[in-house]
């Protein structure tokens, strides 16, 4: 039976931790309030370690809307540094991957060492009246920390240690991550018409599964794929793991090659997912490890970065087996990522409308098969870090939806 | 020379209205080799790396494209613009290297048009027959930020 309008804005009859209101995808406030309470003071994963191997190589990249350059010192050390110059603000390096001692503003030519030292500054007798000197000019260095290889920054200065933040969220990937060095082989990014919650529920609750031909051909008439189990961990992260999809039902999928070659500390077939609260997931498939992290840029705009991983110095008939792999579902034209692109532009088609009030998450079958319970944990997070309830986040009061 | 370069330019122009009109046995049977090869690269400046988006034989892909009905995808059509700018031919003039830029537009079922992606089409080709086949083609994109992701070919 359809609804009249009454009945469709009414308040769903559920606890608050079943519902949202779709005004925390499309406020502006909500929007910035996010980028300062949540991205501004978590750790943040912004590249993989793999990225800057050599002393000296560095890799630019962005958290809470801050430009970040990160890398790796003579020393072995990674560090980053927000990368403004402190002259007069401008961007101080300019491309996304390079190697370098000394980075120099284009602008009035002040120069950094790749410690964040100011170690050059044209004329500088001028600022002697005023008692600037070089020796208080450096960059603004962020704290940094790697952890299997996943290079992680915070903002603040005296947010709680890293381990702490993380807690065992990324000891199911301990032996895949850890046990031999990685690489990117891919990234790519997509910017979607979306916020980017949706994108990260999309990769959070597996009950999207059945809008993928590739899942229906190969799981999801198992009735055993349902019995994973989701553990919800502390500050909002999640992993599920491990289980394992028959890719034999499968006609092209490389079933072989997946059962013969999976990736350290993993059986043949053996999948596990690990997201991190708010931005990251790892998927690990066998044979291919996936990272999908978030660069919010409005309410309705979200920048995507995709990577694929494999081991470093594999055979080049390994890395290639993988690359196919990894491309052919995760990859932009691949079978799944384009279906996942779509689906969360199609909710935020709607929502920036203002034409749905609330999206539910209630489906409960016992922390396993397709709940809903890591969602309803993302928000718990997400609520206590925002100090607002998902289900009532302006406590009544009209939100300030973008056009 | 007229002639070949003609008989190519036939040949990958004819492949982007048989891709724009998503005709892709078509494409494959009229314009390809059985043996034809597919790829989509792009290098990355981020990771330092050339990566591989994409790599089917003429089978594979052709298995790929009849799914499409079957997945979510974004709706309307791409446009292919091509341009060939070289052909290089071997010294028995049997198989010819072309190059071509290329530019993709893709229009929503709405009508909205938006650019989707640049790069070029490294084409080889097969000149032994009555006319020019595809035995390979690698789509090179200078576009790696792209609006969404596509399970079509380019």
């Amino acid at each position: 039976m359809s609804r009249n309008l009454a009945e469709w804005r009414a308040v769903p009859a559920l606890p608050h931790s079943h519902f949202v209101d779709n005004s925390i995808y499309t406020d502006e406030a909500v929007f910035r309030e996010e980028q300062a309470k949540i991205f501004g003071g978590i750790w943040k994963f912004v590249c993989h370690e793999g990225e800057v191997p050599d002393a000296n190589d560095f890799r630019t990249c962005q958290a809470a809307g801050q430009p970040l350059v990160v890398t790796r010192g003579e020393d072995g050390r990674v560090r980053t540094f927000v990368n403004a110059c402190s002259h007069r603000g401008t961007m101080v390096v300019t491309e996304p991957a390079g190697n370098a001692t000394h980075w120099t503003c284009v602008f009035h030519q002040w120069v950094y060492d790749n410690l964040g030292a100011c170690v050059a500054i044209p004329r500088d007798e001028a600022y002697r009246p005023c008692e600037i000197d070089r020796s208080k000019v450096g960059l603004r260095e962020v704290r940094t920390e790697v952890r299997l290889g996943l290079v992680f920054v915070n903002l603040d200065d005296d947010a709680e240690p890293l381990d702490e933040f993380l807690g065992d969220a990324l000891t199911p990937l301990e032996s895949v991550l850890g046990e031999r060095p990685l690489e990117p082989f891919h990234y790519h990014r997509c910017v979607l018409d979306t916020n980017w919650k949706l994108w990260q529920l999309t990769n959070t609750e597996p009950y999207h599964e059945f809008m993928h031909v590739y899942n229906r051909k190969t799981n999801l008439t198992r009735k055993d794929f349902f019995d994973r189990a989701f553990t919800c961990l502390p500050n909002g992260h999640l992993s599920i793991g491990s289980f394992k999809p028959n890719y034999a039902r499968g006609t092209d999928y490389g079933t072989d090659e997946m059962r013969m070659r999976p990736l350290p500390g993993l059986q043949p077939d053996e999948w596990i997912i690990v997201d991190l609260f708010p931005d990251v997931m790892i998927n690990v498939r066998t044979t291919v490890a996936r990272i999908d992290s978030l660069i919010p840029l409005s309410p309705t705009k979200t920048l995507v970065e995709y990577r694929g991983l494999g081991i470093k110095g594999e055979p080049e008939e390994d890395r290639a087996m993988r690359i196919r792999h990894h491309n052919d579902v995760w990859g932009p034209f691949g079978r799944n990522l384009p279906e996942d692109n779509r689906g969360t532009e199609l909710q935020m088609k709607v929502m920036r409308g203002d034409a749905i009030p609330y999206s539910i998450h209630a489906r409960e079958e016992g922390g396993t098969g397709q709940d809903d319970k890591p969602v309803r944990e993302f928000f718990a997070e997400w609520g206590r870090l925002m100090g607002r309830d998902p289900a009532n986040p302006f406590n009544g009061a009209p939100a300030t939806r973008v056009s | 020379m007229t002639v070949t370069r003609d008989a190519v330019m036939d040949v990958i122009y004819g492949s982007c209205l048989l891709l724009d009109e998503e005709r892709y046995d078509d494409w494959l049977d009229e314009l390809c080799d059985p043996g034809f090869r597919y790829s989509i690269t792009a290098y990355s400046t981020e990771i330092k790396k050339r990566m591989t988006w994409l790599d089917h034989g003429a089978e594979s892909l052709r298995a790929l494209c009849a799914m499409i009905p079957e997945h979510v995808t974004y709706q309307g059509r791409f446009h292919r613009h091509a341009t060939l700018y070289r052909i290089s031919l071997a010294e028995d003039a049997r198989t010819a290297e072309a190059v071509s830029s290329l530019v993709v537009i893709h229009t929503d079922l709405e009508g909205e048009s938006r650019f989707y992606a640049a790069g070029r089409y490294n084409d080889t080709l097969d000149l032994s027959g009555a006319q020019p086949r595809l035995l390979a083609r690698n789509v090179d994109l200078d576009t790696r930020v792209l609006e969404f992701g596509s399970h079509r070919p380019l």
